[in-house]
């Protein structure tokens, strides 16, 4: 008893200040080095390395990691699937595509002509699309699981042919449009997390508070379905309302993300995963601290990709890409679900 | 305490039960006994409102019905055949027999109630482990355990001596017996082990093709009605009031 609360507890005071650390690194990390001194007296005033720049960035990764992550914790356990996560079922690159969409026959948003950029004329076609998009893929899943019964690998086979369909129609879609709309809808392709505003930002941040406050009412719900879908009926739990909701909240979430960060792979997948093994599977612990694991790692990979080969940024869906793809298939080794 | 009447149920036009009508009273132990795909768990499903059949059920006198299914978890506990497994701990496990009564999470008392069920089946060494980590029967012991926080006055169990060695076996009959009596409860129970029931029931129901054959005391475990609903032929030996059913020739 006082060994596990204990064990919580270390967890949670780790996590935190590894997150505050993490933080405070990453403002003073860059093609232009700032000691912690002059990162404070900078948040003081309208510096634009830390108010137009950095800040931004971080606040989005921090963001973007924590709403990925939460949305894998809470997939994993609705679909009893534990390699479940926005990415690996396809609903990143379904957002992708309806994203990339809107922007390309919607003129939701303005290309530039360096092929570098892009400007999102319209924060919320852009997302809904997203959304669009991501339920083609939550619905695809859902029928099948529903007809057959998916195995946990087979449900992830359905995703992993789900995402590469939703690929090839962004590519295809990237092939008939102008060359200089191609370099930009590759960023949907690539995760990047330099390119939000703060008003995209605020967006980010009202699905993530939306979405994290069902998910955390719903806490002892998402104990119960780990258990048989008959225990938890006869708890009082309504299992298909329960799972529909969160399955809708958690693609909404990922969309959101999505549209204005493109994807990036793993991190719903490796943060709720090692929050599971190491500290608790009981949902009161495993969805705060997955959030906030998956917010600093994804804050890490964010900095080390901006840093590593400076001043060429890799995106930071690359570098998870590098970190994740292993862990992933070390997890389908280890069959830890068993 | 529960009321069963005309109760009747088909999975796909195919019926599986028909108008079955018992009733089960306070602190009574009833084992309802038939062969494979007779259609005990069917019923015990019906019971716990996972299942929606024809007919009436009344708990305390209230018609299942009515009862919205938070209400009826305060009343009645499942316990189903296959055991759940997964990443949470025993106490995690426990603790959601208090998930009906909880508003937004669990208070003292909750943890209070945990405590006391966890220390009424000495499973306080195993609070922490997580449920893959656990033998056959202590997953049982576990899944009684989440039952019984649940405070029920109806306890539902389907197979609950199942891929149990004999301690084990004995030690759950024995417990849920006790239970019964000590918090007059009402216990019903499917069975394959005709001789565990005879020992530990106080009421037997046979069931064949999804109708009853035979109820009453365990004087119902004889020779023609084991033949009638098994189709085997048996030797029952009574043995200081109980009966031992031994396979014939």
């Amino acid at each position: 008893m006082i060994e596990y609360s204990r064990r919580i507890r270390t967890a949670e005071i780790v996590l935190v200040t590894s997150l505050i650390f993490s933080f405070i690194a990453s403002l003073c990390i860059g093609s232009y080095n700032l000691t912690p001194q002059e990162v404070f007296s900078s948040l003081a005033t309208d510096s634009p390395i830390i108010w137009d720049i950095r800040l931004p960035r971080i606040v989005t990764t921090i963001l973007v990691g924590a709403s990925l992550a939460v949305s894998g914790a809470v997939m994993q356990c609705i679909l009893r699937n534990p390699l479940a996560s926005p990415f690996t079922l396809g609903i990143s690159q379904g957002a992708a595509f309806g994203a990339a969409f809107a922007i390309i026959y919607l003129g939701a948003g303005l290309m530039h002509r360096t092929g570098e950029s892009i400007t999102i004329l319209n924060p919320y076609l852009v997302p809904f699309f997203a959304f669009f998009g991501s339920l083609i893929s939550v619905s695809v899943i859902l029928t099948l699981s529903k007809i057959r019964d998916l195995s946990p690998e087979a449900m992830i086979l359905a995703g992993v042919a789900m995402a590469s369909l939703f690929q090839a129609a962004t590519m295809l879609m990237q092939y008939f449009a102008e060359d200089v709309m191609v370099a930009s809808v590759v960023f949907w392709t690539f995760g990047d997390m330099g390119r939000t505003n703060w008003n995209e930002i605020y967006i980010i941040l009202s699905a993530f508070a939306v979405c994290t406050t069902y998910f955390i009412f719903r806490r002892m719900d998402y104990n119960a379905l780990t258990l048989s879908d008959e225990t938890a009926i006869s708890l009082g739990v309504n299992p298909q309302r329960v799972r529909l909701e969160s399955l809708l909240l958690s693609s909404f979430l990922t969309a959101i993300c999505v549209s204005f960060t493109g994807i990036v792979g793993f991190v719903g997948l490796v943060a709720p995963h090692s929050i599971r093994i190491s500290v608790s599977g009981d949902h009161r612990y495993l969805i705060p601290f997955s959030t906030v694991f998956g917010a600093t790692l994804l804050l890490i990979a964010d900095t080390f990709g901006r840093t590593v080969l400076s001043p060429v940024l890799i995106p930071v869906g690359i570098v998870t890409a590098f970190v994740g793809a292993p862990v992933f298939i070390y997890l389908l080794l280890m069959g830890s679900w068993r | 305490m529960i009321t069963v009447k005309n109760l009747s149920f088909s999975y796909n036009s195919e019926p599986v039960l028909n108008d079955l009508n018992f009733e089960a009273r306070e602190g009574e132990v009833i084992f309802i006994l038939g062969p494979n795909g007779s259609g005990k768990t069917t019923l015990l499903k019906c019971i716990a409102g996972i299942l929606k059949p024809r007919g009436a059920i009344l708990v305390e006198n209230q018609s299942l019905n009515d009862i919205s299914k938070r209400e009826l978890a305060k009343k009645l506990a499942y316990v189903p055949q296959r055991g759940d497994t997964g990443f949470l701990t025993v106490f995690d496990v426990i603790l959601l027999g208090r998930k009906p009564y909880m508003g937004f999470g669990p208070t003292n008392e909750d943890y209070r109630i945990v405590k006391d069920v966890m220390s009424l089946l000495s499973l306080e060494k195993l609070a922490f482990r997580r449920l893959n980590e656990l033998s056959g029967g202590e997953l049982q012991k576990v899944m009684i355990a989440r039952a019984l926080a649940q405070r029920p006055r109806i306890l539902l169990l389907d197979e609950p001596t199942n891929n149990l060695d004999v301690k084990n076996q004995i030690e759950i009959m024995r417990l849920i017996r006790k239970i019964a009596k000590e918090s007059n409860i009402s216990v019903i129970s499917t069975m394959h082990d005709l001789n565990l029931a005879s020992l530990y029931a106080d009421r037997i129901l046979m069931i064949k093709n999804g109708k009853i054959f035979a109820s009453g005391g365990i004087e119902v475990l004889n020779k023609e009605n084991i033949k009638a609903v098994y189709g085997v032929d048996v030797e029952v030996v009574r043995m200081n009031g109980k009966a031992v059913i031994l396979p014939g020739d």
